[in-house]
């Protein structure tokens, strides 16, 4: 059964063939501002009616990983975020490329995307039983605590001024309240306005954020733009990251795997909240907190390996208890059962040859990844080349573009260029984008857990101290919120 | 204008932002109350909103209360030439007109607009190349919405073209 399912991926010249070109529209896909894995999986899902099980799942397994990896590619060379996936590879990939390293942080990227992805399902082979015993503990009180150590991420991006890094994520989580209440259903913030009543959307508030805003402020500064030099990006060898930087790295990676796993396996948080966890603990816990946001490698290297690793994390609760992690998951899942493939506990008895010929497309489709990746990525750094002044007004058109196509409504288009300009602003008033970005994707999620959990044990909040995983988990929110206070405070000491 | 007067109006601005919308939220809790344990619809925005607000208040007193005559010192209006100012106002009304197009013209035609006229905005008469501002102008858009149109089956607003 295990060498059946195996051997029916690798010694398939179709299924191969699928995976490849699965991987091939991902990347193009998650790479474009606006569009994602989920639209990709979505386009294609009709297509697999008419195939077997496995070729159908293969496919969708390889948008699903070429989807998650290639955002990091707008994320480098465009300093946009493709998804909420990829917020953290910007504060490090983005200053990577000004300084002529983009061809360096891709193949970092590039590498660590595969070493967190790979990493993730040799978890799911081997541990896939034990993980979801262990996420069926997760009650939303424990929810709730991983919640608010996911809002510590605020506070470590703050910067300098801790204080208006704080009043802009309080501004994110204010944002993500405006539309339906999720407990309740009620229309919040909305002023009326019934475009309102849904919100806004997440890829329209980023893409305003980071793309839009950078236009604008390009245009406004315009002539001290044209006056800067381009500069030349410095040619890759291999990935871009020598055995001194993987091993410097090593510790990162391994720690920001395990967060990306454990994240990836709690259905309804997903990639979004698990790159930001990862950036902030490796911060905290780095040798050199203060280098990151200016280009660092292992700011990327959390954020790229804990990404790519809630794949094979999201997988374990779909496959074996039938409960999707992720929206992505949620899709491959309906692909399985039209394919007569019921996910849950008895699924390793019934469908075992599909169960392992799934694990080996997600590593087949890893392998791919690396491969496409590497063998495109002086085409990626020839894109740093292109002027700015033509690069910029064509990235808009494809964010509007991405922006319209989430939901086929114009409201979305308008929230771009509304939070263009509110970007705009709060980058001449020195209000930090990244905690206002990073407070709107993890406010609803904060919310509803929190409401439910408070709820649920009947207004007290005992509970949160009788959970050991909670109080691990609001111990690690106070740890992360004393340590960057308490290096301020050493700081300080020293220079008088 | 200082960084201090900056810094104030801007915390003003926040101040005065963070106690409208808490009152606003609170409207909630009144019209429509938490039933059971619920905290309710009204509480993270009210929250939010009091911290934004408290928050601004500490970094207004501590702007005023501040002694360094280098935040005190007036400074020039950072401005990169009128000819700059003027590309930036045009690049802005540029935006809210694609977008504000982009229904009902249709995809196609406001993006080869767009492009176009963003691409004279974003040049000079010394680096503009006609050619390559018209290539890209006409053909991207058009690669696009065959693209996406015609491959992925998307769908794209059409506007006048029907």
């Amino acid at each position: 059964m295990v060498l059946d399912g195996i051997l029916s991926v690798v010694t398939s010249p179709e299924c191969l063939l699928l995976i490849l070109v699965g991987v091939f529209v991902g990347i193009v896909f998650g790479s474009i501002p606006g569009l994602s894995a989920v639209m990709a999986i979505c386009l294609f899902l009709p297509l697999t009616f008419g195939m077997t099980a496995i070729n159908g799942i293969s496919l969708l397994l390889g948008l699903y990983i070429g989807g998650v990896s290639g955002g990091l590619i707008s994320a480098i060379l465009l300093k946009i975020p493709g998804t909420a996936s990829s917020v953290a590879t910007v504060f490090e990939g983005g200053p990577m490329a000004d300084r002529g390293e983009g061809g360096k942080a891709i193949g970092a990227g590039i590498l660590y995307s595969f070493i967190g992805g790979v990493l993730s399902i040799i978890a799911l082979v081997l541990l896939a039983p034990f993980l979801a015993k262990f996420a069926v503990k997760f009650s939303s009180v424990e929810y709730a605590a991983v919640m608010m150590f996911s809002l510590t991420v605020i506070a470590t991006l703050s910067g300098k001024n801790v204080i208006k890094g704080i009043i802009a994520g309080l501004f994110g989580i204010l944002l993500s309240t405006v539309g339906s209440d999720p407990i309740g259903g009620f229309d919040r913030l909305g002023f009326g306005l019934k475009s309102m009543s849904s919100g806004f959307d997440t890829v329209s508030v980023m893409i305003g954020f980071f793309a839009i805003s950078d236009v604008i402020a390009f245009a406004f500064n315009y002539a001290a733009e044209m006056e800067k030099p381009i500069i030349k990006t410095a040619k890759v060898k291999g990935f871009g990251v020598s055995l001194k930087e993987f091993k410097e790295c090593f510790r990162c990676m391994i720690v920001s795997t395990i967060l990306g796993i454990g994240i990836g396996i709690l259905p309804g948080i997903g990639g979004g909240t698990a790159n930001l966890v990862s950036y902030s603990a490796a911060q905290n816990f780095s040798k050199t907190p203060e280098k990151f946001g200016t280009g660092h490698l292992e700011g990327l290297v959390a954020s790229e390996t804990s990404n790519n690793a809630t794949t094979g994390g999201s997988m374990v609760p779909m496959l074996t208890l039938g409960i999707p992690g992720s929206t992505s998951a949620a899709m491959l899942m309906s692909a399985l059962m039209i394919h007569n493939v019921t996910p849950g506990p008895l699924i390793f008895r019934n469908n075992g040859r599909v169960v392992y010929a799934i694990f080996a497309a997600l590593l087949v489709a890893n392998l791919f990844m690396l491969f496409v990746e590497r063998l495109a990525l002086p085409v990626f750094v020839k894109l740093l080349s292109i002027p700015k002044n033509i690069l910029l007004p064509c990235v808009v058109m494809m964010c509007t573009l991405g922006c319209y196509t989430s939901h086929h409504i114009t409201f979305d288009v308008i929230t771009m260029f509304v939070f263009g300009v509110i970007g705009l602003l709060m980058r001449k008033a020195k209000i930090p984008l990244g905690p206002c970005v990073i407070g709107f994707i993890l406010g609803t999620n904060f919310e509803t857990y929190l409401r439910r959990s408070i709820t649920n044990n009947n207004g007290s909040l005992l509970p949160f101290f009788n959970s050991p995983i909670a109080c691990i988990f609001i111990a690690l929110a106070v740890l992360f919120c004393v340590i960057p206070a308490i290096r301020s405070r050493k700081k300080k000491q020293e220079r008088r | 204008m200082s960084k201090k007067t900056k810094d104030i109006i801007l915390f003003t601005v926040f101040m005065v932002f963070g106690i409208g919308i808490a009152v606003y939220a609170h409207g909630y809790k009144v019209s429509r109350p938490p039933y059971g344990y619920d905290l309710g619809d009204w509480w993270l925005p009210f929250w939010c909103a009091t911290l934004i607000a408290l928050m601004s208040v500490i970094l207004m007193i501590k702007a005023l209360l501040s002694k360094d005559p280098e935040y005190s010192k007036k400074t020039p209006i950072d401005f990169a030439g009128k000819s700059s100012l003027i590309k930036g106002i045009l690049t802005v009304c540029l935006l809210l007109a694609y977008v504000a197009a982009f229904q009902p013209i249709g995809f196609l035609i406001s993006s080869v607009a767009y492009l176009f006229l963003q691409f004279l905005i974003l040049s000079t008469k010394d680096n503009r190349n006609w050619l390559v501002i018209s290539a890209v102008a006409v053909g991207l858009p058009l690669v696009v919405y065959v693209l996406f149109v015609y491959v992925f089956n998307y769908i794209l607003p059409a506007g006048i073209l029907g």
